[in-house]
């Protein structure tokens, strides 16, 4: 009787074994499926994106709310100190706009005079989920197809410096891969003689690339993408190895790229 | 209730959190609670919110972390239990 027993238990259990390992098979094929066929892939993140950006958004709302009823607990000499602060940050921003703008249209002079005048549209957008959420270096912004957003536009931040473009499009918000996402390569030219290399991202603003040896490349030498020569960093450090046949360049974007609240996506009407 | 507060705190976490709190409670879900399968669920989500098939590293790594989560939190259940 007890053998009988013994038996019907390990069959039940080889049984129970074997269709978990089934259940665990056709989990991993669906999975697969989802993951790894575009089409599909593509129809699951629209799903999941005609909710997504409500959700960010209440989410950054309750945020709001909360530094607001912060504020009321500060110390009121603290925040005198750093209202007075921020009246002299905007006011020598104010300058260096003002600065900027003269040089804009300086160069949109100088364009039209060589025949080379070349419009773009931009569109702000607000940062509902940033790279520090993620593994992936990506930021997802609230602006999408009904604001002209298409794949492949540039990402800039501040006016100038370029941090990515846009992979995904929904509706109403827009997926951007950034430059400096780990194992992605733009190709860059570094420094004042415009050194060509190829940039590697290592993930949070953070770039590394090979460059000649000999090519006198500074700490703080301004790097820029060889297709739009828009910024995307400075040199923070330069690696000489006489082992090598070439040096390492370390570069970094001149912004926190987590403290990002806005960025500009550029719709380029020759596109 | 156990199971329905690990997936509300997993469910925020994805949204607002940094991802390494989101792995912690993916772990103590899967740790205490028996036959979490949702943590993959969870993974797939976070793929499909901020991966993409044409990154470097794939647009994967939410749904594979998720699976060895749930994996390793089921060995380590064995050995402490």
């Amino acid at each position: 009787m007890k053998m009988i027993y013994r038996h019907a238990h390990k069959k039940s259990f080889e049984n129970n074994l074997s269709n978990g390992r089934i259940a665990l098979l056709v989990v991993g094929v669906f999975l697969a499926f989802i993951l790894l066929y575009a089409p599909v892939r593509g129809v699951f993140t629209q799903t999941v994106y005609k909710f997504a950006p409500s959700v960010w958004e209440v989410g950054n709302s309750w945020i709001n709310v909360f530094q607001t009823v912060s504020l009321n607990f500060q110390d009121k000499k603290f925040l005198q100190n750093e209202n007075e602060m921020l009246k002299d940050e905007i006011s020598r921003m104010e300058a260096q706009v003002l600065d900027r703008n003269l040089l804009s249209e300086q160069v949109n002079r100088l364009e039209e005079a060589l025949g080379r005048a070349h419009g773009d549209d931009r569109v702000v957008a607000y940062v509902l989920a940033g790279p520090g959420l993620s593994l992936y270096d990506t930021l997802i912004v609230d602006a999408g197809e009904e604001n002209g957003v298409i794949i492949g536009n540039k990402v800039v931040y501040a006016g100038s410096g370029v941090i990515g473009e846009v992979l995904e499009v929904s509706f109403a918000s827009a997926k951007i891969k950034l430059y400096s996402s780990p194992g992605e390569e733009t190709v860059v030219l570094s420094g004042p003689k415009h050194i060509p290399a190829t940039a590697y991202g290592k993930g949070m603003g953070n770039f590394e690339a090979k460059i000649p040896k000999g090519s006198a490349l500074e700490v703080g030498d301004y790097v820029v993408t060889l297709q739009d020569r828009l910024p995307i960093g400075s040199v923070s450090l330069v690696e000489e190895n006489s082992d090598m046949p070439y040096d390492l360049i370390f570069f970094r974007a001149s912004f926190n790229i987590a403290e990002i609240r806005s960025v500009e996506i550029i719709i380029d009407k020759h596109q | 209730m156990k199971r329905f507060l690990f997936n509300i705190l997993l469910l925020c976490s994805v949204f607002y959190a940094p991802w390494w709190l989101a792995v912690l409670v993916a772990f103590g879900g899967a740790f205490f609670c028996s036959l979490f399968y949702e943590v993959i669920a969870f993974g797939l989500l976070f793929d499909l919110l901020y991966g993409a098939q044409s990154l470097a590293i794939g647009g994967i790594a939410g749904t594979v972390t998720a699976v060895a989560i749930y994996l390793i939190a089921g060995y380590v259940k064995k050995i402490v239990r």
